[in-house]
């Protein structure tokens, strides 16, 4: 690994299916230490774009370099040290869960059960139960036993939550935390905008096979401003407005609405010359801003 | 490789079981069926002598047989075949015996068969019937062995029966280990720990390889057993016996090999299965074609069965090492093929 260097490095990647493309020219970065977003409607190629990292689906162009190495030639290298769970996985029904865990151990070299022990103690998970008698919630959790269990520096994680209970859930991100806090990296797939919001550093929005955009979610909640409405004792001449960091204006009469992304002090010194009747100041949430993203082509 | 065990152990277990019992079974059977294939007696065969002088071309037969009393003469009658209509005819033959002149075809003696019938006061008996050529059953003039012996059904048993079941399960074994794989799938799980696919597959494969050496020397072991229980093991019997088993060990790795490649190329059991299961029948049906059609032996060569010969190993005590370097470097070159397009293809998600 390129000391302080990204722990994901994806570069022009694309992965065709024949004709179809799977993501298109994709650049992203995810840093150590930090929980990366992965955001996308289905189908956006979230999946393809793991799936391609882990080298379970060959490139077709572009490169993905983890810890420096090179995803294709030293695969086996990457996995020791990555974590992966798939967001459609299958194990052995017939066998209990602790057997397999223990095989998914000792294929990844490690001997120490500890940590999957507790884990799954952590997670109510009953080890002694067969695979294939456990209810979706509980496949998904031994999923996440195996991802985190082995001790890996990195892990990669497909829609990690489906099927967990909303409280099992809140467990899951504060554990995520804690392994952030421990110096883990982590890169996980969502569709959940809440979840993003509440665990992640950063965030990667990608829609029909290509990346949107990349930002932290804190400058993210900034560049994507507050709803203001106003409503003067007076007619709204709409160049009142006319600013930058004032976008989609709406003037009805009196009543204005805009959305506001610069400093929120020079407008209202601006309209503080008229008689102000009413004023509401609304955060856009991240739900808003990301159905912008779907509902407006290349917008945001 | 453990965790195959672990989680087949059932169906693996349970097929191992029915091989043993039907190797056993059959070869306890045997002496109840094998009179089956045992050649029916011409009859009044005891009352003729025949004797064939070899004249070049052709050959003299010499019959000979039982005077009859109070015959006048006798007539002979000549069938190309044992059952034929409109014999030729040969009367009033004064002595209890005739010379024919029969001519080779194809440098060889034709099956004709020989009626001798005594003529008193115009009426014709029947004294006896004889043939130019030692004869052979159906099924031997099939399958070119004499099942009236016990090395005989066991070498049909192999050629006909054993031996398709036995690659017909392997062969699924070898494709669905691999294709269950892909449909629950566990290969995002497993290719996601530091497990080459090459390793991957080579595990698998190694583990099957063990099963089927397992099954082979069992199956060996329990003919040599059976055929001894029912007393017809000859002398010097147990080695061919137990080798006509073992030595179908690089052909079930070439079956087991094809299986691989089509598994990891077409990534579905039903697909992969149904490949796996129309190349055995393809190499059954050929090798069946050679040993049964006349003139196209050479077709064996075409199948993999045919370098496990039964019925050398068995008749002839013949263990061609050849065979089995041949078939085994085969079955490794299929299997890193296997590997190979392993490698280069997606895991589907």
């Amino acid at each position: 690994m390129t000391e302080n260097g990204p722990v994901i490095e994806i570069r022009g990647l694309t992965k065709m299916y024949g004709d179809v493309v799977g993501i298109k020219d994709l650049d992203l970065d995810v840093h150590q230490g930090e929980i990366m977003g992965f955001l996308g409607p289905n189908g956006a190629g979230k999946t393809t774009t793991i799936r391609t990292c882990l080298d379970l689906l060959a490139k077709t162009r572009g490169e993905v370099r983890i810890f420096g190495l090179d995803s294709h030639n030293d695969s086996i290298e990457i996995r020791k040290r990555t974590g992966y769970l798939p967001g459609d996985f299958g194990m052995y029904n017939e066998l209990p869960v602790r057997t397999i865990l223990r095989y998914l151990l000792s294929l990844s070299g490690c001997v120490d059960e500890g940590p999957m022990e507790e884990l799954a103690s952590r997670f109510d998970l009953d080890l002694d139960k067969r695979y294939g008698s456990l209810s979706k919630g509980n496949r998904q959790k031994v999923g996440i036993v195996q991802a985190f269990m082995a001790g890996q520096e990195l892990i990669i994680m497909d829609e990690p939550t489906s099927g967990l209970d909303p409280l099992m859930q809140q467990k899951f991100y504060e554990f995520l935390r804690e392994e952030r806090a421990k110096g883990k990296t982590i890169f996980m797939s969502s569709h959940i905008l809440a979840e993003v919001e509440e665990v992640c550093d950063r965030v990667a929005i990608i829609r029909d096979a290509e990346l949107q955009v990349v930002e932290r979610i804190a400058a993210l909640k900034e560049k994507m401003g507050k709803t203001l409405e106003i409503e003067l004792g007076s007619e709204i001449d709409p160049k009142l407005f006319d600013m930058p960091g004032v976008e989609g204006l709406e003037v009805d009469g009196r009543r204005a609405r805009m959305i506001v992304t610069c400093d929120l002090d020079q407008v209202i010194k601006r309209v503080s010359e008229h008689n102000i009747v009413n004023m509401s100041l609304e955060t856009f949430s991240l739900d808003q801003f990301f159905m912008t993203y779907y509902s407006h082509p290349g917008g945001g | 490789m453990l965790m195959e065990l672990r989680a087949n152990w059932k169906v693996l277990l349970v097929f191992l079981v029915v091989v043993v019992l039907l190797v056993a079974g059959l070869v306890f059977a045997w002496p109840s069926m094998g009179t089956v294939f045992q050649q029916d007696e011409l009859e009044g065969e005891e009352n003729i002598s025949l004797e064939l002088e070899d004249m070049g071309g052709s050959v003299k037969v010499h019959l000979q047989w039982e005077p009859v009393e109070g015959a006048d003469n006798y007539t002979v009658l000549v069938y190309p075949s044992q059952h034929m209509l409109l014999p030729e005819r040969i009367e009033g033959i004064a002595d209890e015996s005739h010379e024919y002149d029969l001519a080779k075809e194809d440098g060889e003696v034709p099956e004709m068969y020989f009626a001798v019938l005594a003529v008193t006061d115009s009426e014709e008996q029947y004294v006896g019937m004889a043939s130019s050529v030692e004869r052979v059953t159906v099924y031997e003039e099939m399958f070119g062995v004499d099942m009236s012996s016990a090395e005989g059904m066991i070498v049909m048993l192999w050629d006909i029966f054993w031996a398709l079941l036995i690659v017909l399960f392997l062969g699924y074994l070898a494709a669905s280990t691999v294709t269950r794989d892909f449909e629950e799938r566990k290969m995002d799980i497993v290719l996601s720990t530091p497990i080459s696919r090459r390793r991957y597959l080579l595990e698998k494969f190694a583990f099957l390889a063990l099963y089927t050496a397992l099954m082979l020397v069992l199956s060996g072991a329990v003919l040599v057993a059976s055929m001894e229980a029912i007393g017809e093991l000859g002398e010097g019997m147990a080695t061919p016996l137990f080798m006509s088993a073992v030595l179908a060990f690089p052909v079930a790795l070439l079956f087991m090999a094809v299986s691989a490649l089509a598994a990891v190329y077409l990534q579905n059991s039903r697909t992969a299965v149904g490949v796996a299961f129309f190349f055995v029948l393809l190499m059954f049906g050929i090798n069946m074609v050679a040993s049964m059609a006349e003139g196209l032996e050479h077709l064996s060569a075409y199948s993999a069965l045919g370098y496990w010969d039964v019925e050398a190993i068995i008749m002839d005590r013949a263990y061609s090492v050849g065979d089995f370097l041949a078939m085994t470097a085969i079955a490794l070159l299929l299997l890193a093929a296997a590997v190979l397009v392993f490698e280069r293809r997606d895991i589907p998600g």
